[in-house]
């Protein structure tokens, strides 16, 4: 039990912020009717994933293999997540008004962390996260190609009709397959182990010489730098703005690639769920890294650089909103060639849709000051619900302004100051008083 | 240490972190020109002190003056005077030593072009390699080079060999003696290994539990603290060795090595003729009179 709660510890550190923001996310979403389908892949991507994320990493260490029952070791830590998180979700669904049956709330749960725990694997393999990626690559080697081919061909045929039934199926045909395969680590690590370590290491060794920004972005903003005069406004601004997108920008190819296929899929998802992909977009931000403190010293001073921070938040707003812009103007361009399978009509997103992401983007920056600004345990836990409250409260529009009885733009205007006002005290808060170091 | 225009002017400091008091009452003043060796253990408030100094860290009480203005308010073109290398080697990971280097050196107009190529060919740094790739060592020597290649007027290094290889050491120490010749210049080191420190720095600040308990060049410490080797000209020692301030004591029947304080050379020879000794005078190395010190 002590290796189950050592990682249930883990999970608490790794994924506070991000975990947190998932959990009420979802809270709000089965409060307000979000659809099963679409609640039950959330849910998985959202909290199952980060759970069995944390397990797998935790039972590939090298400390793992030494310890008791090792073999059995990640069965009894999913299965420990799955009950207490179908029992949570079940009790929760039992509270919920509405047509649910929190039997099949719990077991969605349940299943949810057996799929997450795959999911988990897939996601760690596909987007090269190199700490995770060696335990989910072996275990994801033990699946049969077979197998796994005719479960992603199965996903992919099913996607328009998957309802209750059909999911709860697939759910205890991965459980199972999670249980007997995937879950029996010894098994594992002994069939793949040599050749993950070599594969893994081929591959780091190709990203630590990779190219990792583009020419023109280097050009673009070291020429902007160099522009205005040495130690002038223009030279930290822009060096900010390279610090902070500079990466990002130079990925510009894979991030066109994803607004496209976002894009043709948004088309068919519906106006409910295009209305919270824009607002879901807003939740990039989160990965926007802010340097608003640093142990590497440069010639700006605490004015210039909560400037710098207030540009770079500005500039992480007219990006996401750019993107959105593009969306919308894509799926205009894409609704009247696109085919309609199964019935189902492509449809443009609505253009006064755009701003929706700029309203959470705020509150998702608020967290980062958070932990550099305030020292008091009980003011930062505020803040922090305050600012997943207002992004939950954006995503649940419709209903919250019903219940309110005020227009949609009053009540996006109000949380777009407030996320402002309350992002730019506690900057100046920081940059007036706090520490500027990590 | 006191000058009518010092670097660095540091007055009843204070700064808690909860309830650890990391600096107690500093007093401090940085001479320009010194190289000055800050020593201490472990949570002594070395590594606080220096982000007082730069701003990084604003003080609960007292006042810290860095360049003649208040270090919480230092301009840009105050920091512009001033390298920085830190313990933890952050850096932006995400970009190669290459793009690095040249993001850091837009921002200075004293950027020394060849001094950069010479360090980057002697310090063997790969500049296409990531930086989020790089080993400790080859960090701590990449945050090395951006921050003398602006040639600054103060050098804050706190605990800038940590991470280094023998030989990366040797190399370090050669760079802080090529510094070292601009005599304008002025250094403060922070390190555990005082063996390196003490061949370049010409003054010393040692710390305990936040506050200053030494403060003097690195010579008076020396004079200050001496070893004395003692030796029975009449085949054993006396029971009582007549020396004052004795810091340490170690003997035997025929011999014994004492550690001493405020002794001048004709006080000990005069003290070891009257017990019949012959008295071998040794200067303490840095580390001996750290313990000495800090004990």
């Amino acid at each position: 039990m002590s290796i189950i709660w050592t990682n249930w510890k883990l999970v608490q550190l790794w994924g506070k912020r991000s975990l947190s923001i998932a959990v009420m996310m979802l809270v709000f979403l089965v409060a307000f009717g979000a659809g099963e389908g679409s609640l039950f892949f959330l849910f998985c991507l959202t909290v199952a994933c980060p759970f069995s994320g944390v397990h797998s990493y935790v039972g590939a260490r090298s400390f793992s293999f030494c310890l008791p029952g090792y073999r059995g070791m990640l069965r009894k830590m999913v299965l420990t997540d799955a009950v207490l998180g179908g029992v949570a979700f079940a009790v929760f669904g039992a509270l919920v008004p509405g047509e649910r049956i929190w039997p099949l709330v719990g077991l969605n749960a349940f299943a949810g962390f057996f799929v997450g725990f795959v999911f988990f694997l897939l996601i760690a393999t596909l987007a090269l996260v190199p700490s995770v990626m060696a335990p989910a690559v072996e275990m994801l080697l033990s699946i049969p190609s077979s197998i796994a081919v005719l479960v992603a061909l199965g996903v992919i045929v099913l996607c328009p009709w998957l309802f209750w039934p059909i999911l709860i199926l697939m759910c205890i045909a991965v459980s199972l397959f999670v249980w007997i395969r995937l879950c029996d680590a010894q098994d594992v690590t002994h069939a793949h182990r040599t050749m993950i370590v070599d594969r893994l290491r081929q591959k780091l060794g190709q990203m630590g010489e990779a190219k990792v920004s583009s020419p023109w972005v280097d050009r673009l903003f070291l020429g902007r730098m160099t522009g205005p005069g040495f130690l002038q406004a223009g030279r930290w601004f822009w060096g900010s703005l390279y610090r902070t997108f500079g990466l990002v920008l130079s990925a510009w190819k894979g991030i066109l690639v994803a607004i496209i296929g976002g894009t043709v899929l948004l088309g068919y998802a519906g106006e409910t769920t295009q209305w919270q992909a824009l607002v879901a977009l807003g939740l990039a931000a989160l990965k926007v890294k802010l340097p608003i403190v640093s142990n590497m010293l440069l010639p700006e001073g605490r004015r210039e650089k909560q400037r710098a921070v207030v540009g770079a938040a500005a500039v992480t707003i007219a990006l996401l909103v750019g993107i959105a812009s593009l969306v919308v103007v894509l799926s205009w361009c894409l609704a009247p060639i696109m085919p309609h399978p199964f019935g189902r009509a492509y449809v443009g997103v609505n253009p006064r849709n755009i701003y929706l992401a700029s309203v959470v983007i705020p509150w998702i920056l608020l967290l980062q000051p958070i932990h550099y600004g305030v020292r008091s345990l009980v003011w930062k836990n505020v803040l922090r619900v305050t600012a997943i409250l207002m992004v939950v409260t954006a995503f649940s529009d419709p209903q919250v302004c019903r219940w309110m009885g005020i227009a949609r733009p009053v009540f996006f205007g109000i949380i777009f100051v407030l996320g402002w006002v309350f992002f730019l005290t506690l900057l100046r808060h920081v940059y007036l008083r706090g520490h500027l170091t990590t | 240490m006191s000058s009518d225009n010092p670097m660095v002017q540091i007055r009843g400091l204070s700064k808690r972190f909860g309830k650890i008091r990391a600096l107690d009452g500093v007093d401090l003043d940085i001479e320009r020109g010194r190289i000055i060796g800050l020593l201490g253990a472990n949570g002594a408030g070395k590594s606080t002190l220096l982000r007082h100094i730069i701003g990084l860290y604003l003080p609960d009480g007292g006042q810290c003056t860095t360049l003649g203005c208040d270090a919480g308010q230092l301009s840009p073109a105050e920091l512009a005077r001033i390298g920085y290398v830190h313990q933890e080697g952050e850096l932006i990971d995400w970009m190669t030593a290459a793009q690095l280097i040249r993001y850091v050196s837009v921002y200075y107009p004293t950027w020394n072009k060849e001094l950069e190529e010479r360090y980057v060919s002697e310090y063997e740094i790969s500049l296409k390699a990531r930086v989020g790739s790089l080993s400790p060592g080859q960090r701590q020597r990449l945050a090395i080079l951006i921050a003398i290649c602006f040639e600054p007027e103060l050098l804050i290094l706190d605990e800038p060999a940590a991470a280094l290889d023998p030989l990366a050491r040797a190399q370090f120490l050669d760079l802080l003696l090529h510094l070292i010749q601009d005599q304008n210049r002025t250094i403060v080191i922070s390190s555990h290994i005082l063996s390196d420190v003490e061949k370049v720095i010409d003054h010393a600040v040692i710390m305990k539990a936040g506050k200053i308990v030494a403060d003097a060049s690195f010579d008076e410490l020396r004079e200050k603290y001496s070893r004395v080797r003692l030796t029975a000209l009449s085949g054993s020692l006396p029971e009582s060795l007549d020396f004052a301030n004795v810091l340490e004591c170690q003997r035997n029947q025929s011999a014994a090595t004492l550690t001493v304080a405020d002794l001048s050379l004709d006080q000990i020879e005069a003290a070891a003729t009257k017990i019949s000794c012959q008295a071998e005078i040794q200067p303490l190395p840095l580390e001996d009179i750290y313990r000495v010190v800090v004990a």
